[in-house]
């Protein structure tokens, strides 16, 4: 890679970042309501999604770390807090299980979203099962599992066409 | 083939939500948590938020 490339490279990351944090901030402003709490949109998926496919696999688990550490210092409840433990391992997880997918071409980046969004939550209900010592949380995740594979699907459909607009920004 | 596995994908992760729901729903009767008693507060980092139950012991 040249010194351009890495130049380029690092823009984009940086970039990507920007766009993860400031979707996560608009989305936050929306008043989501569906009388279960922690149901988002999750529009920063749509961004990793992108780096899975257009970038490597290492740069998106940076991007992720990223985000959810800005996030955490900017706009959540702080470094080092439960939350963002939460938030880390359900990003983790998304991501581990995108970039697993993501190798096999025939499957659609909107169904590859679709299993990150479900895998986002429960690592992170999960995480919470395993801070507070409960299995009851099952209930809990079943509902967001469901709700992770709607949402998944919608960021994976945006994904999937800024993915066919991008074909110049190679791996 | 490529159709098919995508549809393959999507009833996986449909039954694996099912089977959480479903254990959930079973185990719920026998504690102490309901789902009304989870917060999210504020803007967490992630999408999905994070998750801090209220009103453990």
């Amino acid at each position: 890679m040249t010194q351009r490339e890495r130049t380029g490279r690092l823009t984009l990351c940086g970039l990507l970042a920007a766009i993860m944090l400031i979707l996560g901030f608009v989305e936050s402003l929306i008043p989501f309501n569906f009388g279960v709490p922690g149901i988002k949109l999750g529009l920063s998926n749509s961004v990793l999604i992108f780096a899975v496919y257009m970038l490597d696999i290492p740069t998106a688990f940076l991007l992720m770390a990223v985000k959810v550490t800005l996030s955490a210092m900017m706009f959540g409840a702080g470094l080092f807090s439960m939350p963002m433990w939460f938030a880390l391992s359900g990003g983790v997880l998304s991501t581990a299980v995108m970039a697993l997918l993501s190798r096999d071409r025939d499957l659609e980046p909107a169904v590859v979203s679709m299993a990150g969004g479900v895998g986002h939550n429960v690592g992170q209900v999960v995480m919470c099962m395993l801070t507070v010592t409960r299995v009851n949380m099952l209930f809990y995740m079943g509902i967001l599992m469901f709700v992770g594979m709607l949402t998944g699907g919608l960021t994976g459909l945006i994904a999937d066409r800024v993915l066919r607009h991008m074909r110049f920004v190679r791996r | 083939m490529k159709r098919a596995k995508n549809v393959i994908l999507v009833a996986v992760l449909l039954f694996l939500s099912l089977l959480a729901l479903a254990s959930g729903f079973v185990l719920r009767g026998r504690t102490d948590i309901d789902v009304s008693r989870i917060s999210v507060p504020g803007d967490t980092a992630e999408d999905g938020g994070g998750i801090t139950l209220t009103g453990l012991p």
